[in-house]
């Protein structure tokens, strides 16, 4: 186990950095910078004062050097501040984490819970009415697109019957009623969007083991198929499933960009999206260094996890023995 | 004397490109209670599937046409699969062949016992663990209380094959089904797991149908041996008639296959000529006709029955015949 985490651990690392100094060089390559956004679309301005303002910013500096001061202010936690607002970016990235991660938690759970009922439900006698309705669901789920699923929530929950509100919100610390009515539209937007992926890698899962020397075993001792399905296929099912858990925890986290600036929601998606049309650099990077840390995180818990939870693998040094 | 288990015109079929095909054609048989009857056959002749359909495990796209079991007098196949979980690993039981994959992998070998116990008796958690690590000490596991708490990986085969058919006994059955339950495991573990199964089915005068392409094992083990070729029983006889005096061809021809370790190395083993027959392409007439050095017109055209010559049950015509031939060399 040591060995393996240690060398996880080395290629999280270098896949975080690679990934970094590519959002670092890209945002410079693209057209436009801050000081032309913070200008607008103000023209009076001369190519000198340009000049200065970017000599200011620090922009007309080589890019490697930017890139390395970057990083070197990263490494003692100093990611800069907002080019717009003067805040340090780590302060705004703290202050919209929350948000991210509650809405994420919501939409996994949303996803999760579904999944262990849906999966098993299709499972339980393949190819039925039940399996077959699940099975559209999936696959439509599939195709449309979150923000499609989100439009149409908004048009009936909120414009139409008027039981929720659309946009905005309030801190737990607030009004725990509010912020929970304020993350329901968003959070049941994202759930259906991620639950298709889990409920068909969960049912794949399950068909395959169902098929297992060990379910029949089962069988033959005279378990009812609810218990087969519940003691030994679904159990067996859900270590695959982990890995695949955490790839859409990570996809959830990055993703939620859209479901956020949709419902309005300040989580460090919006943050994303308004530090990109200012091409705010310092927040730009700093939120993908977050969002990227988040996602490597999570599949290498989730790695661990699965460590864990199978005995072959958690158990699987030392103890074997031959008699 | 009584019948543990009766089946009687047992056919099952698969579906091939030509529609649905027979693979078992009109089996009938009987395991005398008390007794250890062999099922012996080449691979795809319909052993386990027939070891499948006592257990009423045979799932699609295999499906048992017609035919009726008995366990113990009542008919099984007919049954609600609600009544008939009842009688599962309760009067009937099985041990399987692949004892590694039989098990859950990420199940303590307790809880799989356990939960076999619970399921047949209304013992509590503890009451129910400690018939788990009796079971266990009767099938030959040291340390059976350590044991228990193992995990399937943390096993070897013989071990596993054990704990399996700790399993199968758990429910104290009266008909025990062995399907190839030595194969995989290698030949010295084979003779204690069979010496095993012998000592059990003795001390609890369970009716066993051992299932195997060992003639060895078959020999060792059963008081009777019936032979299966291309889904249809084509001897049957106690073990020293089957073995010293075959009188189906099929029967003569498999023992006359067997590999004798004991003499020339260098000298070919003898094969039985051509293939069994594909399920989807079975011969009209005797089954094993196209094979046999012994068949006329007659076999090729009309099926012979099971039918009793001195004292054995063969499908063969020209078993009289061939009985005195036998005999006279």
């Amino acid at each position: 186990m040591g060995l393996f985490l240690l060398r996880r651990s080395a290629s999280s690392l270098s896949v975080l950095a690679l990934s970094v100094v590519l959002v670092f060089l890209s945002i410079r390559i693209l057209p436009g910078d801050p000081v032309l956004a913070k200008l607008g679309a103000a023209t009076e301005v001369s190519p000198e004062a340009l000049e200065a303002l970017r000599e200011e910013a620090g922009l007309n500096r080589p890019l490697l050097a930017q890139l390395f001061a970057w990083i070197g202010d990263a490494f003692r936690g100093d990611l800069g501040v907002s080019y717009f607002s003067q805040f340090p970016v780590t302060q705004l990235v703290a202050e919209r984490i929350p948000v991210t991660l509650e809405l994420t938690f919501f939409i996994i759970l949303i996803a999760i819970v579904l999944a262990l009922i849906l999966a098993p439900l299709s499972t339980l006698k393949p190819g039925s009415i039940l399996d077959r309705v699940i099975g559209y669901y999936t696959s439509i789920g599939l195709s449309v697109p979150g923000f499609v699923i989100g439009i149409i929530l908004i048009l009936v929950f909120s414009l139409t019957l008027q039981w929720l509100p659309s946009r905005g919100f309030v801190p737990i610390s607030e009004d725990l009623v509010e912020n929970l009515k304020l993350m329901l539209l968003p959070a049941v937007t994202g759930g259906l969007t991620a639950t298709p992926y889990l409920v068909r890698y969960l049912r794949a899962s399950m068909l395959e083991i169902k098929q297992s020397p060990f379910v029949r075993t089962a069988e033959g001792k005279g378990l009812s198929s609810v218990r087969i399905l519940f003691r030994h296929v679904l159990p067996n099912s859900l270590i695959p499933t982990l890995t695949m858990l955490g790839l859409i925890v990570g996809y959830t986290l990055s993703g939620v960009v859209v479901i956020e600036y949709m419902f309005g929601l300040p989580g460090i998606g919006s943050l994303a999206i308004e530090s990109s049309f200012k091409r705010d650099y310092a927040v730009i990077q700093g939120v993908a260094l977050t969002i990227i840390s988040f996602f490597i995180l999570t599949t290498f818990l989730f790695d661990v996890l699965c460590g864990i939870v199978d005995p072959r693998l958690r158990l699987a040094k030392g103890q074997k023995s031959e008699i | 004397m009584t019948s543990a288990l009766v089946v009687k015109g047992l056919s099952l079929s698969v579906p091939s490109a030509k529609g649905r095909v027979t693979v078992i054609d009109d089996l009938s048989f009987d395991i005398p209670a008390g007794r250890r009857v062999g099922l012996v056959g080449e691979s795809g002749s319909g052993k386990s599937l027939t070891a499948y359909s006592l257990m009423r495990l045979i799932k699609d796209p295999v499906r048992i046409e017609k035919g009726e079991i008995f366990l113990g007098g009542e008919e099984i196949l007919g049954m609600k699969m609600k009544e008939f979980r009842h009688l599962r690993g309760n009067d009937i039981s099985m041990i399987y062949q692949d004892p590694m994959s039989a098990l859950n992998p990420i199940m303590r070998i307790g809880a799989q016992i356990v939960e076999s116990i619970q399921l047949h008796s209304d013992l509590n958690n503890s009451q129910a663990r400690k018939v788990a690590i009796e079971l266990l000490a009767s099938v030959g596991i040291p340390e059976p209380d350590r044991r228990i708490d193992s995990y399937p990986f943390e096993m070897s085969g013989g071990m596993l094959q054990r704990v399996v058919i700790a399993i199968a006994l758990s429910g104290e059955p009266k008909v025990l089904i062995a399907d190839e339950a030595t194969t995989a495991l290698d030949v010295t573990t084979q003779a204690r797991v069979l010496t095993l199964i012998d000592k059990l089915a003795a001390e609890r005068g369970l009716s066993v149908l051992l299932i195997t392409h060992d003639l060895g094992v078959a020999a060792q083990f059963s008081d009777e041996i019936m032979v299966m070729y291309a889904g249809k029983l084509v001897e049957r006889g106690e073990v020293n008639q089957i073995f010293s005096n075959p009188v189906h061809p099929y029967t003569k021809a498999l023992l006359n296959s067997r590999c004798d370790y004991t003499i020339d190395v260098t000298k070919p083993i003898n094969s039985i000529a051509g293939q069994p027959p594909r399920p989807d392409n079975r011969p009209t007439g005797c089954v094993f006709s196209p094979r046999c050095m012994h068949a006329q017109p007659k076999c090729h055209a009309e099926v012979p029955r099971l039918e009793s010559v001195k004292g054995r049950l063969t499908a063969c015509f020209r078993a009289e015949e061939l009985l005195e031939l036998g005999v006279a060399k």
